[in-house]
């Protein structure tokens, strides 16, 4: 190195290209992102606030997911809705009426219905996308700023066309690798849903929102407001949760992670 | 002379009893139809409006004015709360004479694997009976009772579908007001059968509060129906209604008379379109009397020749022929008039059964019954009647006067090709 100034030159411009990030491919975002929202088990508990004009309703429940399959929800309230519980493994659905002490089964049909009114579908909230980049190709589109978060924009298009979100565009937190917004097409191209981030937070080593907007963009002057109180990743959940004994007989205390 | 005359036209109709016959025949088969065809298409729109107003409309309806804007989807919100004192306030409308209050919703019933998009019905179980009296057609099990409030009525063909039978357990789940799920399960108690294709393959009925239950809308109706004595006075005593309602501050309330209902609406475009029906049936009906009757008066006109030879005058010859004219058409309309009555009369009582017809129809038709019951009135055979005679007369009428201005030689002549 007998050139001090050549030295200061590749150090200057080389950290100039990690700033700008400039190397990184749309598959790379997705495989951050994934690191930050994929996880072997998820626990949940939120409170939802629909809105739906002057009217705001606000549910909470508890939910288990394993992988993509299997999803359990109970609701803790109101009164009228706890107890009730929905039950998804692969395409099937099943809720639980505490009110007349049954399980009803569903067909997949259901699974495009709104979750007790919120802009959410059942889809929406049981399903939780393998690895992004082994469901959808990726492409970047631009890069800009969403509320004063430099961001990547990402359009992910399904590999499965039977997929009811065909396309989406995702404005990546560039630093964090967390989507700000998702907007959410059909295959025809039509805006279905928006879904925006108002909070992130680094729970266990991870970026994680916390507190998100969706908006169903076929109905007028809605929106449901999620916030998750409790998030465990990865952690043990019991093997009967997912089953239809668990629906009729468990109960929501034996689950709290905090008794485990 | 008139009596001359009639004797001989009575004796001249009798000489070839076969043409008279056949010409009466003819004359008897078109009246015969006029007498059913009305009688049926007067029940058939009948039955429309007796099945609107007794199942959907009353004679009027009170309600939310969102919710009688969005009827089609039958949203589950746009409930009254005060119907109690709503129902106090209109009490003694002029002109009232009973009421109901019903709870409507969507939702898809399921049993097994089956399912079916259905409306669910709350009603009041004894005050229904004025309505859409469903105690009358329990084909199998019964009437709602006050003993349960999980007891279910639901239609023959709605049962077939999903496989259901008395005493079976029908689980009911939707989401209620508040968009909570929420369900409970019903007794099959009856079964009906309507007739009306809607009612029977879409509706089930649930007593009043377990449909409060389920949409968690205790002491909430939809809508609130009443029946006047007299249905034109609907959209005065409507009007009576909103401004009481108003005065009472009740507000965002409606008062719909039957008349405004859509289907209303369009019976008014089918009534002309049955005006045109009618107005086609009867021009066949003539042409068919018309056509039978100038072969029957031309073939004769040999016979006038010989009139005209033995020295009757053109006068004398074209009253006989109109006289003669006149019996045929009176026996014809007479018979064929009496037995389109009896006929009409018969099936008015037993219905006609198109439900072979319309089960191939996959739609389910609002307020159209697969069973028809003509109403057959004294006027459509006095109708049917007069105009059978009168068409007779002026079919005789053109071959007469043509035939008695001929030459008796001509006359002759013609007779004879």
């Amino acid at each position: 190195m007998k050139n001090p100034l050549l030295i200061m030159t590749l150090i200057f411009s080389a950290s100039i290209t990690g700033q700008d990030q400039v190397a990184l491919t749309p598959e790379d975002i997705l495989t951050n992102m994934s690191q930050n929202l994929s996880s072997r088990t998820l626990y949940t508990e939120t409170e939802m606030r629909i809105t739906m004009g002057s009217k705001t309703l606000t549910k909470t429940f508890i939910s288990f997911s394993q992988g993509p399959e299997k999803s359990f929800i109970e609701f803790l309230g109101p009164q009228r809705d706890k107890g009730t519980k929905i039950l998804k493994i692969g395409k099937v659905l099943k809720i639980y009426f505490p009110s007349a002490g049954r399980i009803q089964r569903y067909s997949h049909h259901m699974l495009k219905q709104r979750l007790m009114g919120s802009d959410f579908s059942y889809e929406d909230i049981t399903e939780r996308d393998k690895e992004l980049e082994e469901d959808y190709t990726a492409s970047l589109l631009d890069e800009e700023e969403f509320q004063g978060v430099p961001c990547f924009v990402v359009h992910l298009e399904s590999k499965d066309p039977q997929r009811n979100y065909y396309t989406q565009k995702i404005w990546v937190d560039k630093e964090k690798f967390i989507g700000r917004k998702v907007e959410f097409y059909a295959r025809s191209g039509k805006l279905l849903k928006v879904l925006t981030v108002d909070e992130v937070r680094l729970i266990e080593g991870r970026f994680y929102p916390v507190k998100f907007t969706m908006q169903d963009k076929l109905r007028t002057n809605t929106k449901t407001e999620v916030m998750l109180k409790e998030i465990r990743f990865d952690t043990p959940i019991p093997e009967d949760t997912f089953t239809e004994r668990n629906l009729l007989w468990g109960h929501p205390i034996r689950y709290h992670p905090n008794t485990w | 002379m008139h009596g001359r005359f009639s004797h001989l036209a009575w004796r001249n109709i009798w000489r070839n009893r076969r043409r008279t016959l056949l010409t009466s025949l003819a004359i008897a088969f078109g009246v015969m139809f006029l007498v059913f065809i009305q009688s049926y298409i007067k029940g058939v729109s009948d039955s429309f409006l007796e099945n609107m107003v007794r199942s959907e409309t009353g004679h009027i309806r009170i309600a939310k004015e969102d919710y009688l804007r969005l009827e089609r989807i039958l949203p589950k919100e746009h409930l009254i709360f005060d119907f109690m004192e709503i129902e106090d306030s209109i009490q003694d409308v002029p002109g009232m004479d009973t009421l109901t209050e019903r709870i409507k919703f969507l939702l898809v019933l399921s049993r097994d694997e089956k399912s079916q998009p259905c409306v669910a019905v709350g009603i009041n179980p004894e005050k229904e009976k004025n309505f859409l009296d469903l105690e009358n057609y329990i084909v199998e099990g019964q009437y709602l009772d006050s003993s349960s409030s999980s007891q279910m009525l639901l239609g023959r063909k709605l049962a077939d579908e999903l496989g259901v039978s008395i005493g079976s357990e029908m689980f009911v789940a939707t989401t209620d007001i508040n968009y909570s799920l929420y369900a409970l399960t019903f007794k099959v108690k009856g079964i009906f059968q309507t007739g009306f294709d809607k009612i029977d393959k879409s509706i089930f009925y649930i007593p009043l509060e377990s449909a409060q239950t389920l949409l968690d809308c205790p002491g909430a109706v939809h809508e609130i129906i009443l029946l006047l004595k007299d249905p034109d006075a609907a959209i005065k005593t409507a009007r009576d209604i909103e401004e009481r309602l108003e005065e009472e501050g009740h507000p965002g309330i409606t008062a719909a008379p039957w008349k405004t209902h859509y289907f209303v609406k369009f019976l008014s475009f089918a009534k002309s379109i049955r005006i045109l029906l009618l107005v086609i049936v009867f021009l066949i009906v003539a042409l068919v009397i018309l056509n039978t009757m100038i072969m029957s008066v031309m073939e004769r006109i040999h016979e006038i020749g010989i009139m005209k030879s033995f020295g009757m005058r053109e006068r004398e010859i074209r009253l006989l022929f109109l006289v003669e004219s006149f019996y045929i058409g009176t026996i014809g309309s007479l018979a064929g008039g009496g037995i389109g009555a009896v006929v009409s009369v018969i099936t008015q009582n037993t219905g006609l059964d198109f439900s072979a017809a319309f089960d191939r129809i996959k739609v389910s038709l609002p307020f159209v019954s697969s069973v028809y019951f003509p109403d057959f009135t004294i006027y459509f055979l006095i109708n049917s009647i007069i105009f059978g005679v009168i068409i007779t007369l002026i079919a005789a009428l053109y071959p007469a006067v043509k035939g008695s201005k001929m030459s008796p030689v001509q006359a002759l002549r013609s007779g004879l090709k």
